[in-house]
């Protein structure tokens, strides 16, 4: 890296790629929230203050400025850290990931550190964990209500109902479907390698070897007393044999 | 400058007096279609560019802005609504069709109140001293005459503690990327212009004018011998823009 390189070049590893970040964030962000009027409205009393975010792996600096959202997008993600931010967090991006998935607000063994008001982080997590958007109108949203034509509609209910919510009810049962699938696959794929392919034995066969293996431990013990009892005895008889004069 | 020393057009020598009459015929002549071609041109990227400098400007509400070689207003649209109804963007241009242009699209798009458009030269600006508290051009300082003077004049109407931003194309960082880069402005630049503006001469002015542009370190210096301090840069995309940002003491 040149020495003369402004801030932003030392704590963006990529400048073009991080404001287009911002760009992207801020757009899904306004957008998300279009479907989100609660949150929205929480967000907005958040007006005037900043978070600024300086990540490792990759190296990332983003500064997100809330706004009342009536002239500019109610977030706004610039790529340069502020000493002036309400809060700072700096660390692996990562541990922000975790941060903001895991179902704890604590920083504790995410290696992030934090500086400023901690409230307003805590406040910014809770809000973010309690998104719910309404993807099934952004759907709509996004295609228009088109009627269903009358040769595709099973019956009078079906008929009433438009292409965004079929569409919408499809992804959901297809979803739940996935999400079926993924607490029965432990089970399908042991059976499958078990008894279709037979690629691994079964927990009866798994359990009839194990006592095999027992038997012949026994087995081999026992043959080991009696030889060491065949071996004192030998001995034994060894020693009553010798003249006792000498 | 004298008016008769040699300066270049493109990879042409012409006398200094020459260069803005053949740099305006060629911005009048691709002014309606200017916002097309930097799409087309770019892949969107000029508009990744040009908020990069915004928020390196880092515009405050109330602050005075002037916008030089604004053209059709992109920076200048970001810095109005930033600084809000107390503050005041000048968008400058010496092409009068680019600043027709970027006037109508401003207005086109409601913003009105805080903008003024001014035809000025770069190198002489008709502002009073310690006038702004930031002055950007975007890609404007390469078709400048005398760049030195035009660094000079921006100190000047500078308030002090006020900053520069200069974003211009540079030269690119990797010698694979600049190879490639080549053959791009030289054979599809002006192809592309051909085909969008019917205009391929005024494309491969634009080419040859990048190569012809100071290097990173080269514009750096020249700020400071303007006068300007703590002057950085930060390549964007692999050097092929640099954003020179330089306060005034």
């Amino acid at each position: 890296m040149h020495a003369s390189t402004a801030n932003t070049e030392a704590h963006n590893a990529h400048p073009t790629a991080a404001i287009a970040l911002c760009m992207a964030l801020e757009k899904a962000i306004d957008y998300a929230l279009q479907h989100d009027p609660a949150s929205r409205q929480k967000l907005v009393a958040l007006a005037g203050r900043c978070l600024s975010l300086e990540l490792t792996e990759p190296r990332l600096a983003i500064t997100l400025t809330f706004t009342d959202g009536s002239h500019q997008p109610l977030l706004m993600a610039s790529p340069f850290a502020t000493p002036e931010a309400d809060c700072a967090l700096k660390g692996k991006s990562q541990g922000l990931i975790k941060l903001m998935n895991g179902p704890k607000h604590s920083l504790a063994g995410s290696d992030l550190r934090l500086s400023g008001h901690t409230g307003f982080l805590m406040e910014l997590l809770d809000i973010t964990q309690q998104l719910e958007i309404d993807w099934e109108a952004m759907i709509e949203q996004a295609l228009g209500t088109i009627p269903m034509p009358f040769a595709a509609a099973q019956n009078q209910q079906v008929f009433n109902q438009n292409a965004s919510h079929l569409l919408a009810g499809l992804i959901r049962n297809q979803a739940q479907h996935v999400k079926r699938l993924a607490e029965r696959a432990p089970f399908f794929i042991g059976d499958f390698l078990t008894e279709e392919i037979n690629a691994v034995p079964s927990k009866f066969e798994i359990d009839a070897f194990n006592s095999k293996v027992d038997d012949t431990q026994d087995d081999v013990a026992r043959l080991e007393a009696r030889l060491q009892l065949f071996q004192q005895r030998v001995a034994s008889s060894i020693n009553n044999l010798k003249p006792k004069n000498q | 400058m004298d008016k008769d020393s040699i300066t270049h057009f493109g990879f042409e020598n012409v006398k200094a007096s020459e260069k803005a009459e053949r740099v305006a015929g060629v911005f009048h002549s691709v002014a309606a279609k200017y916002d097309i071609m930097n799409d087309v041109m770019s892949g969107g990227v000029h508009r990744l560019w040009k908020r990069f400098t915004i928020e390196a400007a880092a515009p405050r509400t109330g602050q005075q802005i002037l916008d030089i070689a604004g053209g059709t207003g992109d920076l200048t649209r970001q810095f109005s609504q930033r600084v809000g109804p107390t503050g005041h963007v000048v968008l400058a241009d010496i092409n009068s069709s680019m600043l027709n242009v970027g006037r109508d699209k401003l207005i086109n798009c409601g913003i009105a109140q805080n903008v003024t458009y001014t035809q000025a030269d770069a190198q002489f600006l008709p502002f009073n001293d310690n006038s702004f508290d930031c002055i950007t051009i975007a890609f404007g300082l390469r078709n400048v005459t005398d760049k030195d003077l035009a660094l000079q004049s921006m100190l000047r109407v500078l308030k002090p503690g006020g900053r520069l931003l200069v974003l211009e194309f540079s030269k690119p960082k990797s010698k694979a990327l600049e190879t490639v880069y080549d053959q791009y402005s030289f054979k599809l630049l002006p192809l592309m212009g051909k085909l969008i503006t019917n205009d391929a001469d005024s494309y491969r002015y634009l080419a040859e004018s990048i190569r012809k542009h100071p290097d990173q370190d080269t514009l750096k210096n020249m700020m400071i011998n303007a006068g300007f301090g703590q002057c950085t840069f930060t390549n964007l995309t692999g050097g092929v823009v640099a954003l020179h940002k330089g306060f005034k003491p």
